[in-house]
């Protein structure tokens, strides 16, 4: 087993690493940047090292510094958490070569399902249902529209370099199909200098599934069920959940032994997730996150298994502790990102001290997170602030649960997105699960919290003015004194 | 009023609001109002206070609320007739619905004062957070006017826009295209003559 284990992250997710490394009695070392200096995973850990400030390229990102700080001391073991190196195979070979343990796939299956193109190919060998598409590039013609036809409308136009909505253009109808070749063709050769185009399949709202994954180093495999994470803002997943109200026992046995084959195929050790698009029974696979994720506290609350503490005993040679047959799923659980962002503004980022922090606690209730009271979040980091993870014997329960942990939690200091989760818990359509990938848009949810808010505020302005409370600001920045010439409300003192 | 007992607005009760949300906008008449700078949980807006009623303006929508006592010292303000919110106030701590919140309130300062400070002169546009410029939209000697972007800074893997308070001429730029900048650096001059 791994006696030293360095954890090559930050914020909540080394922080999880270190309480399950704890459990099997390692030593745990994190890392750093001048900016974490005060982050609870530097404190946690047994020792820290500092890598310097600037942006992540000079620390989390900066391999070399990362390989000699774990060689001079003595670290027989790394895990990546997720971001940052996690899909390295680069990093995860310069590990391997430097004699310590890499906590997670072989550089190879990273490369190989990495890549859009082959893992694909390695799906499709595999016999996992893709997106149906061209495997050749495709010009305005006849042979384009029979493609188009076979595929079936709508059809995603895209230009084979493009991402994030570039080079992309959605066809209904055969007549716009050509013209819209020619149009791609133009832009992505001005935007890539490259003007293939492929036709793909283009699913209309569907739910986001995944299956997790874990692999020893001696061939065995298993499957941990699926996760719903259809609840996104402009691909950013914010509520995960288990098991998807959508699908049957059948559906995910089928899935799951798919994807266990795709697995194999490439060699596949440690954790792993294949994420689908779903709609009407269909899976369409998307692509394989070869890393542990931000929402598999939803698979431990479910199948009751710990799989950091599993990713560590795996990557140490140990078989799985579980056959296929012990995994059973139990109850429903759901998550919650916490993130310092407001979706009254569009969710843009905030930052700042959190100047108080109340959670809530009892059965069914967990809070993964790596914040506490004086904090301050760093702009230099993704703004979430933790996770908020609660199991339920069913759904209803599980979501029961959540509504009241979530009206129970305070963060103040910074701006947050609870309010979002307190609106989509309340939602008709998702107590349904009526969820998609578009269920923001589609159930209004920014504008009814846009009116709790408001009624809220009503509330507090009304009692305060009512209640003679006027509370004066609680440091002196604010020129309330000067002010309180021009209007004269009641005040106690 | 159905859930002023609870402190917490039950599920079920949450769920009916937003079914009964509708979009007719409650116009507010031209009243005499009190405005207040508001500042609840990081979040900073004007709002307005009706003189006679005692309605609350926000977003050009009037909210009713009757404000109780309840005798174990909580306040009720019931909203719009139908959402009850508790509030407790407890020795210069706020709690709604049992949580402890931020919010402070104070009367608004006459905009003739606001307006004056910076409509003639210079004005220097800084950077609000750190982060990495990835494009800039205005030229050197450009006019622009209040609310115009003027540039794009990425914080915290979001792209955030950089809009000018103040109309007038670019009379600097300080930064280029790809430069990390800090809180408070200067990101662009502005020179209004009027």
């Amino acid at each position: 087993m791994i006696d030293k284990l360095l954890i090559a992250n930050r914020g909540e997710i080394a922080v999880r690493v270190i309480r399950a490394a704890r459990m099997l009695e390692m030593e745990t070392i994190s890392i750093y940047s001048d900016q974490d200096a005060n982050s609870l995973h530097v404190r946690l850990s047994d020792d820290a090292i500092a890598l310097g400030g600037g942006t992540a390229k000079n620390n989390y990102l900066n391999i070399d510094k990362i390989i000699n700080e774990a060689l001079s001391n003595n670290v027989d073991g790394i895990h990546p958490g997720y971001g940052f190196l996690s899909e390295s195979a680069e990093f995860a070979q310069a590990v391997i070569d430097a004699g310590i343990t890499w906590v997670g796939p072989p550089p190879m299956a990273i490369e190989k399902l990495g890549d859009k193109i082959t893992s694909r190919e390695v799906a499709k060998k595999s016999g996992v249902p893709i997106t149906p598409g061209t495997d050749e590039p495709v010009e305005p013609d006849k042979l384009s529209l029979k493609l188009a036809k076979d595929i079936g409308y709508p059809v995603m136009v895209k230009s084979a370099f493009g991402g994030g909505g570039m080079g992309m253009k959605v066809v209904y109808d055969s007549d716009e199909l050509i013209d819209t070749i020619k149009m791609t063709q133009r832009q992505a050769l001005a935007a890539f200098g490259k003007s293939e185009i492929f036709l793909e399949k283009y699913v209309e709202n569907p739910k986001h599934i995944e299956i997790q994954l874990m692999a020893d180093k001696n061939g065995n495999i298993i499957h941990l069920g699926e996760r719903e994470c259809s609840i996104q803002r402009r691909h950013q997943k914010l509520i995960e959940e288990g098991p998807s109200p959508a699908l049957t026992d059948d559906e995910r046995e089928d899935i799951g032994e798919k994807v266990k084959k795709l697995a194999k195929s490439v060699n596949y050790e440690n954790a792993g997730t294949a994420e689908f698009l779903y709609k009407n029974g269909e899976f369409y696979f998307n692509e394989v996150n070869a890393r542990l994720q931000v929402e598999h506290p939803v698979t431990e609350m479910i199948t009751g298994k710990d799989l950091v503490i599993e990713q560590l005993k795996v990557a140490s040679g140990k078989n799985l502790s579980w056959k296929q047959s012990e995994v059973i799923q139990k109850g429903h659980a759901i998550e919650f990102r916490i993130n310092s962002e407001d979706p009254l503004h569009d969710f843009s980022p905030g930052w700042g001290s959190i100047n108080s922090l109340n959670t809530p606690g009892g059965f069914g209730v967990r809070f993964d997170s790596h914040i506490y009271k004086g904090y301050k979040v760093p702009s230099d980091y993704d703004s979430l602030l933790g996770k908020l993870i609660v199991w339920g014997e069913d759904r209803e329960q599980a979501i029961y649960r959540a509504y009241y942990a979530i009206s129970e939690l305070s963060i103040n200091g910074i701006v947050n997105n609870l309010p979002f989760h307190r609106v989509v818990l309340a939602n008709k359509e998702f107590h349904k699960g009526n969820t998609t990938t578009s269920f923001i848009h589609d159930n209004q949810i920014l504008k009814y919290i846009k009116e709790a808010y408001n009624r809220r505020l009503a509330a507090l302005i009304s009692t305060g003015l009512k209640s003679s409370k006027v509370y004066l600001p609680k440091r002196g920045k604010s020129n309330w004194r000067d002010m309180s010439k021009y209007e004269n409300v009641g005040r106690q003192n | 009023m159905t859930d002023e007992k609870y402190t917490v607005t039950p599920i079920k009760i949450a769920s009916k609001h937003q079914i009964n949300l509708k979009d007719k906008s409650n116009e507010p008449k031209k009243v005499k109002t009190k405005k207040f700078d508001i500042e609840f949980n990081g979040r900073k807006q004007i709002i307005e206070v009706e003189n006679d009623t005692g309605n609350v303006i926000i977003d050009g929508k009037s909210f009713e609320v009757n404000v109780l006592l309840d005798d174990d010292g909580y306040y009720i303000a019931s909203v719009e007739k139908n959402h009850n919110y508790k509030i407790e106030y407890n020795k210069g701590d706020i709690y709604l619905e049992g949580r402890l919140i931020d919010f402070n309130f104070t009367p608004t300062m006459p905009t003739l004062n606001r307006r004056k400070q910076n409509l003639k002169g210079e004005n220097i546009v800084k950077a609000p957070l750190p982060g990495v410029v990835t494009e800039i939209l205005v030229k050197l000697n450009q006019e622009v006017s209040s609310g115009d972007t003027l540039c794009i800074l990425e914080a915290m893997k979001m792209q955030n826009a950089i809009v000018a308070e103040n109309g007038g001429k670019i009379t600097e730029i300080f930064i280029k295209q790809g430069d990390n900048v800090s809180t408070n650096q200067d990101l662009i001059k502005i020179k209004n003559e009027g």
